[in-house]
């Protein structure tokens, strides 16, 4: 299983190393081009059952892939483009076209579609060209998931922070054409895009911080370089402070998915985490860069517009916290045993 | 940069022994001493000395767990001793008696002690009968610690010393301290000539003397040292090689589950009085720390995991004590804003809790190092400086 997994990582650095030598990041070309490359290297397989003819891949592995997307700031929503190929096999669709959305509600009953109490739209973001389909993946009565197909029309065409499509569904006006009901756990689907958002969170928070720690050491103001400042020293060390609790959390939670005994305090408090770490970092990177950074010029931009996008997409902290909270706060003087056991 | 963890962590981690009876022990014994009233949540801490609880602790056999057998140890794994200690802290027992000695002294004499000193003391510690204290800070030596002026003097048989420590937690009830001195003049290496001795407390000419916290307790002294003299065997290490001892024992004092569960109490109070039926803002509150603590303790369990496979962890290890004494420290501000109440002193209920957290606080980030210090050495692990 980790060797499988260190394979996937140095196919990915590989693959986008070699693409960002040769392009410029941001254009819809560079884009495109490494989606395909996506495909050719069959990384879409990697959560496809072997039954369905795909890799069977677990969490770890599909881990190492978005943590290299997010290291080099890939384009096209990596998480999205790992877990709908396994979807799009079940629901027996043209994964060309076709996107999901997450919609945290048990909107589902008895096969049909109940408009969602809380949520009013959904974002779906887009993979490759134009969107023909979105599934929204739901919960139904039971907790298991369920794929709610929604067609092209009445959707918005937006964009992310990270200025990629997407789609904006608003629920209060449109209706599925039709929901599927799988035996897949909506809890563990839910956990898994949670968990490989915040590993490309974890991969763009590296990189960025590599970057503000090459600039501090290299650029001298007063005579010296940053670096020998200390309000610039403990900015950083803060900055890496949070992204190695943010890994430690999201360690043990994949190890934890993939061994089958995942607890819901532990993928939502990893979740948290490396929502908290994004905001510390990128306020640190770009502080600490300067003017420079504020501009399209420099790469860091790239980078902290996906950290703000990952934050929010997956499970969002102060949903997740509230979440974490209610549990908590439900457990009378048995706190800790909820916490350990 | 190199992470400071490996990330993603394809080496599958370190399979961990199955604790389920263990936890349960230790929580049956903990109910018990609830039930006996040397337990009292949320108006203690695990600084408050109680002898007879780690002697009771130590014949549970809740002591010195990962220690050679021949010393009275049981020669299991960090892990089962973390499990241990997480399970007395979270339920707020007394463990001032054998804390330090247990943590950091104890293994610091197996380590670099002679002999006769290990076969003198390191078996009552795992007993629970001996308590330590820590001889580092002096008036004018806290953070720059190398500064130190208190001295001994090679006399015949022993070291003769002099001078004068600070903050001593727990002194009044200690047998032993070690402490840091010089033992050579200052040179132009700063950390060179430095020693550690364990110095015997019963001796006359050693006063011990209370500095009274702000919360009112007695648990800090100062310990005043006029020409007694150290047996030879006393001596930690070979003499001179003090500051490299001392940087050891440092790194046991970091990375425990004492630098982030010293208010736990008081966030099982809290989580209990907004129950289940709270609002949505008060259980956010209340997620955002039990989600920080949850991820603070795998960091802290990774610590732990890498140590014992002789890996690295500096850097985490003080990480963890930042993040860990934040946490501390941002539970009792939490529950003030969540709990409608104003924080009065003198019972073990919320408002008594509440009050004995405030007025705890402002030690967690200074003792063991402060948060200042500890991000500075964060920035040189990061590289720079
Ligand atoms: C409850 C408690 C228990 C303790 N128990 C013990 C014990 O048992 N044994 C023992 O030996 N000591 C003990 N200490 C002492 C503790 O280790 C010291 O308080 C600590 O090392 C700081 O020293 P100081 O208090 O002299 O502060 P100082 O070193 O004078 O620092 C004061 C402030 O200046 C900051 N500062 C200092 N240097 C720098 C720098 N280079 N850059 C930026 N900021 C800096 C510090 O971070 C701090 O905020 C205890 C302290 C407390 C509060």
């Amino acid at each position: 299983m980790s060797d499988t997994a260190r394979m996937l990582d140095d196919t990915a650095e590989r693959l986008l190393a070699r693409h960002f030598a040769g392009n410029v990041r941001g254009t819809r070309e560079s884009a495109a081009a490494v989606l395909s490359e996506f495909f050719d290297n069959g990384l879409d397989q990697l959560l496809v059952p072997e039954a369905a003819g795909g890799m069977g891949g677990g969490t770890l592995d599909a881990a190492a892939v978005a943590y290299r997307w997010g290291y080099h700031a890939a384009p096209g929503p990596i998480v999205e483009m790992l877990l709908l190929p396994a979807l799009a096999a079940e629901a027996a669709l043209d994964p060309d076209r076709t996107t999901l959305a997450l919609l945290d509600e048990a909107c589902v009953r008895s096969g049909t579609w109940q408009k969602p109490a809380k949520a009013t739209s959904v974002v779906a973001p887009v993979i490759g060209e134009a969107a023909a389909t979105v599934l929204v993946c739901a919960a139904d009565e039971r907790g298991r998931l369920a794929l709610a197909r929604f067609g092209g029309d009445g959707m918005e065409l937006r964009s992310s922070l990270a200025g990629e499509d997407v789609a904006l569904l608003d629920l209060a006006a449109l209706r599925p054409e039709s929901v599927q009901a799988t035996e897949a756990s909506f809890e563990a689907f839910a956990a898994r895009g949670a968990l490989l958002t915040a590993c490309a969170i974890l991969g763009a928070a590296q990189r960025q911080i590599e970057i503000a720690i090459e600039h501090a050491n290299t650029r001298k103001q007063f005579g010296k370089p940053l670096g020998k400042f200390q309000a610039i020293q403990h900015r950083l060390a803060e900055a890496a402070s949070e992204q190695a609790v943010a890994q430690a959390a999201v360690r043990s939670a994949i190890a934890a998915q993939d061994a089958g005994r995942l607890k819901p305090l532990q993928w939502q408090a990893a979740k948290v985490q490396t929502g908290r770490a994004a905001t510390t970092v990128v306020a640190a990177a770009h502080q600490i860069l300067g003017a420079i950074a504020f501009t399209e010029e420099h790469v860091l931009h790239h980078y902290s517009k996906r950290l703000w996008t990952w934050r929010d997409a997956w499970g969002r902290e102060a949903e997740l916290e509230r979440r974490i909270g209610a549990q908590a706060c439900a457990q009378g003087a048995g706190l800790w045993p909820w916490m350990v056991d | 940069m190199q992470p400071f963890i490996p990330f993603p962590d394809y080496s599958g981690g370190t399979p961990r022994p199955d604790v389920s009876a263990l936890r349960a022990a230790v929580r049956a014994f903990l109910e018990d001493e609830r039930r006996a009233g040397t337990i009292v949540p949320g108006l203690q801490s695990w600084t408050t000395f109680d002898r007879g609880f780690s002697e009771r602790a130590a014949r549970r056999g809740f002591l010195a767990l990962t220690w050679p057998r021949r010393f009275g140890g049981q020669e299991r794994t960090a892990f089962e001793r973390y499990v241990v200690c997480e399970e007395m802290l979270a339920a707020g027992a007394p463990l001032g008696s054998h804390w330090i000695a247990e943590r950091q002294s104890g293994p610091q004499i197996m380590r670099h002690g002679t002999e006769e000193l290990k076969a003198a003391l390191v078996h009552r510690i795992a007993a629970g009968q001996l308590t330590f204290g820590i001889g580092m800070s002096e008036p004018d030596s806290g953070s720059d610690l190398s500064s130190v002026r208190t001295k001994a003097e090679k006399v015949d048989g022993g070291w003769r010393m002099e001078g004068r420590k600070v903050w001593t937690t727990n002194a009044h009830h200690a047998d032993y301290l070690i402490v840091l001195c010089r033992t050579e003049a200052r040179s132009e290496d700063r950390y060179a000539g430095l020693s550690q001795l364990v110095v015997p407390l019963d001796d006359p000419k050693v006063t011990v003397r209370p500095l009274v916290s702000l919360n009112g307790e007695h648990e800090l002294n100062e310990v005043i040292f006029d020409g007694n003299v150290v047996p030879d065997t006393h001596l930690l290490g070979q003499g001179g090689d003090g500051w490299k001892l001392v940087i050891e024992e440092l790194a046991f004092e970091r990375s425990a589950p004492d630098r982030f569960m010293s208010t736990f109490g008081l966030l099982r109070i809290l989580t209990e009085a907004v129950g289940a039926s709270g609002d949505d803002r008060a259980h956010a509150e209340v997620g955002r720390l039990v989600a920080r603590l949850s991820a603070i303790r795998d960091l802290s369990l990774l610590i732990g995991e890498r140590l014992e496979a002789g890996q690295p962890a500096t850097g985490i290890a003080t990480i963890a004590k930042d993040l860990g004494t934040g946490l501390e420290q941002e539970i009792p501000e939490v529950a003030r804003r969540v709990l409608s109440m104003v924080p009065v002193r003198g019972r073990a209920d919320a408002a008594g809790a509440l009050s004995f957290a405030i007025l705890n606080a402002p030690c967690f980030s200074l003792r063991g190092g402060t948060r200042e210090i500890l991000k500075g050495i964060v920035a040189r692990e990061l590289g720079l400086r």
